[in-house]
């Protein structure tokens, strides 16, 4: 009687147990994004209006080797990420002037793509002994734009030019190309509304 | 601290050794929590995941010396907003979890032994282990302490006869800060069966 008591007692209190492990969390793509944005406090801002674009989004690969040209990301997404970056722009007050113009600022984006791959861990075969005799992943492609703002004229003693404002979108490169050029705009312009310091 | 851990072990390996005898009690129950005070700032939803497991040994009528294990798991999610540290801005989701896992040494005191309604008081002490996590986009940052934890416990037995009943209780586990981690404290509310042997 008491063993077969105390059977059902464990039985119930592993079963619910068991049930714990159903993970909960994230359910969309989108629940995954992030936007990090970070300034030079001691740097002022206002009266200077004037900024230029790279007409490109280049890609950070790691790899680059001397004389090879830069990768860049494919216009069929990066034309929607500069012209949402240049509609900010302009919404904080910024005139948008070329290079050559001798501009205040220029914002300078690029991209990183990184595929990650886990593995199942056989949390139960780490305990028991047995373990997979192939392998057990999954991989998902995650990936981050950033957005640099440098002060054109202000050169320091070594010839570099001073990044005085960066923003950054993070998250999964999965999902169709809408929902996904959808997804980037909708963080770029959180980047620049959480930036209200940039405001002419 | 550790000498407390090891006289809350010694009462259960010692009542567990006299679960053969008569006058025991053994129960699981079904446990909703609900964090109060730092704990509450961090995870504010009601946790509907829990299990207790207890066992009590009866050395009087009225008294019943035990143990008991058990788990909740808190989480939430936290709506899209932006979180602001001197000049860094950061905007996404949070999800926050937090699983409890009580391991304690307990005393129970019934009022009306054998009766149908039998109500109790209780009070239990030992550690309880917590596991921290705070993720947001991608990223996630968790922590495993031990806490050392109080109870308070108020319930009722009914027992239509037989040694099987149901036993409804109210537990507080006030679980003391731990290293970086605040207190991790809650209430739980819990129903479930108990045999009598």
């Amino acid at each position: 009687m008491m063993r077969k008591m105390l059977r059902v007692v464990l039985v119930i209190f592993i079963a619910g147990t068991l049930w714990s492990c159903y993970p909960e969390g994230p359910d969309y793509y989108d629940d995954y994004d992030i936007v990090y944005t970070n300034y030079d406090n001691n740097y002022v801002f206002t009266g200077k209006p004037k900024y230029a674009i790279t007409d490109k989004i280049i890609k950070i690969t790691g790899n680059m080797d001397a004389g090879k040209p830069p990768e860049y990301v494919p216009s069929t997404y990066s034309t929607q990420m500069l012209n949402t970056m240049k509609a900010n722009m302009a919404s904080l007050g910024y005139s948008l002037v070329d290079v050559s113009a001798n501009p205040d600022f220029v914002l300078m984006p690029s991209a990183l793509e990184s595929t990650n791959v886990e593995y199942y861990y056989d949390y139960w075969g780490y305990y028991w002994g047995w373990y997979y005799p192939y392998p057990m992943t999954y991989t998902y492609k995650s990936g981050s734009l950033m957005m640099d703002l440098i002060d054109y004229k202000d050169i320091s003693a070594d010839g570099k030019r001073r990044v005085v404002w960066t923003g950054i979108v993070n998250g999964l490169l999965e999902g169709s190309s809408s929902e996904f050029t959808a997804r980037m705009n909708k963080s770029i312009e959180q980047a620049f509304s959480q930036s209200e310091y940039l405001r002419q | 601290m550790k000498k407390i851990y090891l006289i809350i072990l010694l009462i259960m390996i010692s009542a567990t050794s006299r679960m053969i005898a008569q006058n025991s009690m053994m129960g699981v129950q079904y446990s909703v929590g609900y964090t109060t005070g730092d704990f509450n700032n961090f995870i504010g939803k009601v946790a509907f995941r829990g299990m207790e497991l207890d066992y009590h040994n009866l050395v009087t009528e009225n008294i019943g010396v035990g143990f008991e294990i058990g788990w909740n798991y808190f989480w939430e999610e936290k709506d899209y907003a932006t979180y602001t540290e001197g000049t860094v801005s950061l905007s996404g989701k949070q999800y926050r979890y937090c699983l409890a896992t009580p391991f304690l040494a307990s005393v129970n005191y019934y009022f009306a032994p054998g009766e149908f309604i039998n109500p109790y008081l209780g009070f239990g002490v030992g550690t309880q282990y917590t596991r921290n996590e705070l993720q947001i986009g991608l990223y996630e940052r968790s922590s495993d302490v031990f806490h050392f934890v109080m109870k308070p416990e108020v319930g009722v037995i009914i027992n239509p006869g037989g040694n099987a009943g149901i036993y409804i209780s109210a537990r507080y586990y006030d679980a003391l800060k731990s290293g970086d981690i605040g207190k991790r404290s809650y209430i739980t509310t819990n129903i479930g069966l108990l045999w009598q042997y």
